[in-house]
């Protein structure tokens, strides 16, 4: 409700006033901190109906995103007209706001209104601020100056509030960036970490697989050197029996070839020679092998052997069963020489298995102390069994019964258990299959040399002051 | 001598069976040329006279079975007896698969060599 304004009002009240509006609209950016469009909208009208005298106001501001906001305040027409209204009078008027007249006038209904736009920014780029009266000599130079300070003002409100909106959302932008930096480098660091701890699983796991290699294949030798020795024996045997085929049928020619025959023996004498050293090179080698003596449990060293032969056994379908005796006094002994010897009596054993079908396929390595308080070990099968007329000669160098047999296992497992003081043996088995064994003396001297732990004793230390 | 003697070639890296195996086979009525590596036996004039091919199976760079495949590839048909000191007999399926007449295995009689030929020259 505007109050219409006094008759007559003297110059200097007049300006008195004007400076007044003046200092307030300078005033509003204080309250208008936030930037919210449509608050600054709605103070600058209010502010402007109690200043001046008109019939109605109209802002349209247009924000940074391009969407516009249109107020209105109207006295004459209020509850009858709406901003749109006006909004579209006053385009129809005059055309393209932002080349609006000083001053102009329009109608809306019957009335005659006497408008003033006042462009927002520079060209109206931002908007317009419209006063409009019925009164003829609208607007006065003071309402005017009221007008377009008013516009400045809401054109800077606006730049600071589109300046805002901007800070605010680069500031979102940068939040958002440096949120998923963090996350980019918190999934890194836990690649990171996650490679780390796959990389010391695989370390450790290599460490384990190459320790436990080496023992394979320290235990396996046996099996390995008897095929490399039939290897490089092979070669020269060849030899040797080409050429003596060779010459007999020289000598048996008529007239014989004397000569030929002659250098076909020399040659077969070249290669006996030639296979004696590489015997002599590969037994060489084998004693060149150090020896450890360790004091160990024969129980742990046989487990190991029946674990590195559980995908033999699998495949052969025979069931293994273990029977250890409970401590088992320990002996000083190569446990890697054992391990030989107790592999080598298990592949015979699964051998004879193989080669013999009596529907049994079982296999019992037992551990025991016999009555001279030696520590034993058997493995016993329900193979083929033992030949009398072998049985002598179980343990001579290459004796074999085997088809692809080199007879070299056995005398080598004679071999070491001699060198550890023990005796081996093989016999026939009541029922189906042999039985074959070692035993080793415990060995006083070595163990009477160990640090006796006895938990009594050492509990009682530990409570002496 | 009328009638041309029968080729084999042996190819061995073993000296003592280049020595050895082609006085044997001169002796059974062959004539022989023997070779101390696969390529040797590629690279001689002998492969188009050569009737059979005495062959070891583990020699360096080039074995027996790589060689007999080049000479497959080749389309050179020469029968192929196998020799070798490893005594498997799993590996000897997949070299008669391969197309081989014979595997010998080291040492191998007189009587196993001439059974191996007479499979070849029957």
């Amino acid at each position: 409700m505007f109050s219409p304004a006094p008759a007559a009002v003297s110059d200097s009240d007049g300006l008195r006033k004007c400076v007044n509006d003046l200092i307030t609209l300078i005033t509003l950016p204080f309250i208008w901190a936030d930037g919210d469009l449509s608050q600054i909208g709605n103070t600058v009208l209010n502010v402007l109906r109690a200043m001046l005298d008109v019939d109605f106001l109209f802002l349209r501001l247009i924000a940074a995103g391009g969407e516009s906001l249109e107020l209105t305040r109207l006295s004459l027409f209020e509850g009858t007209l709406r901003a749109d209204q006006i909004a579209k009078a006053l385009d129809a008027s005059l055309g393209n706001f932002t080349e609006w007249p000083r001053t102009a006038q329009i109608h809306l209904g019957a009335l005659t209104m006497f408008i003033t736009p006042a462009p927002v920014g520079l060209h109206g780029v931002m908007g317009v601020l419209v006063a409009g009266s019925r009164e003829e000599n609208f607007p006065t130079q003071e309402e005017r100056l009221i007008l377009n300070v008013a516009a400045n003002q809401v054109a800077m409100a606006a730049q600071e509030a589109a300046r805002l909106l901007e800070q605010k959302n680069l500031t979102a932008v940068l939040d958002e960036l440096v949120a998923q930096r963090t996350a980019e480098l918190q999934s890194t660091n836990e690649a990171l970490l996650r490679e780390i701890a796959e990389r010391k699983l695989a370390e450790e796991s290599r460490d384990k697989f190459r320790s436990e290699l080496s023992h394979v294949t320290r235990v396996m030798s046996l099996g390995t050197m008897a095929a490399s020795i039939a290897h490089e024996v092979n070669q020269p045997l060849s030899g040797i029996i080409t050429n003596a085929n060779t010459s007999q049928l020289m000598l048996s020619a008529s007239p014989p070839d004397i000569v030929g025959a002659l250098e076909t023996a020399r040659r077969t004498i070249r290669d006996g020679n030639r296979a004696a050293a590489i015997v002599d090179r590969l037994s060489a080698l084998f004693k060149k092998r150090s020896v450890t003596v360790e004091i160990l449990d024969l129980n742990d060293a046989a487990r190991e052997v029946v674990a590195l032969s559980a995908s033999d056994l699998q495949r052969n379908a025979i069931n293994l069963r273990a029977d250890f005796l409970t401590n088992l006094p320990l002996i000083s002994a190569d446990k890697v020489q054992l391990q030989q010897v107790i592999m080598n009596f298990l592949r015979n054993a699964v051998d004879s298995i193989a080669d013999h079908n009596n529907g049994q396929r079982k296999i019992v390595v037992r551990t025991f102390l016999d009555d001279d308080h030696r520590v034993c070990l058997t493995v016993e099968d329900t193979g083929g069994g033992i030949e009398t007329a072998d049985a002598d000669r179980l343990f001579e160098a290459f004796h074999t019964t085997k088809a692809d047999g080199m007879g070299i296992g056995l005398s080598v497992s004679k071999y070491i258990v001699e060198s550890h003081n023990g005796r081996i043996w093989g016999i026939r088995n009541i029922g189906p299959g042999a039985t074959f064994g070692f035993s080793i003396p415990i060995s006083m001297t070595e163990l009477s040399n160990l640090p006796i732990v006895n938990p009594d004793v050492e509990q009682r230390n530990m409570e002496e002051p | 001598m009328t009638i041309e003697e029968r080729l084999i070639s042996v190819v061995d890296d073993d000296e003592s069976m280049r020595e050895s195996l082609p006085d044997l086979l001169r002796m059974l009525g062959f004539d022989v040329q023997a070779f101390s590596s696969a390529n040797e036996f590629l690279q001689s004039p002998w492969i188009k006279k050569t009737e059979c091919l005495i062959l070891d199976v583990a020699m360096p760079r080039v074995s027996g079975p790589e060689l007999h495949r080049e000479l497959n590839r080749r389309g050179e048909v020469i029968p192929v007896v196998f020799i070798t000191a490893q005594r498997d007999e799993r590996s000897r399926g997949p070299l008669i698969n391969q197309g081989a007449v014979e595997c010998l295995f080291k040492p191998f009689s007189g009587d196993e060599l001439r059974d191996a030929l007479r499979l070849v020259f029957k």
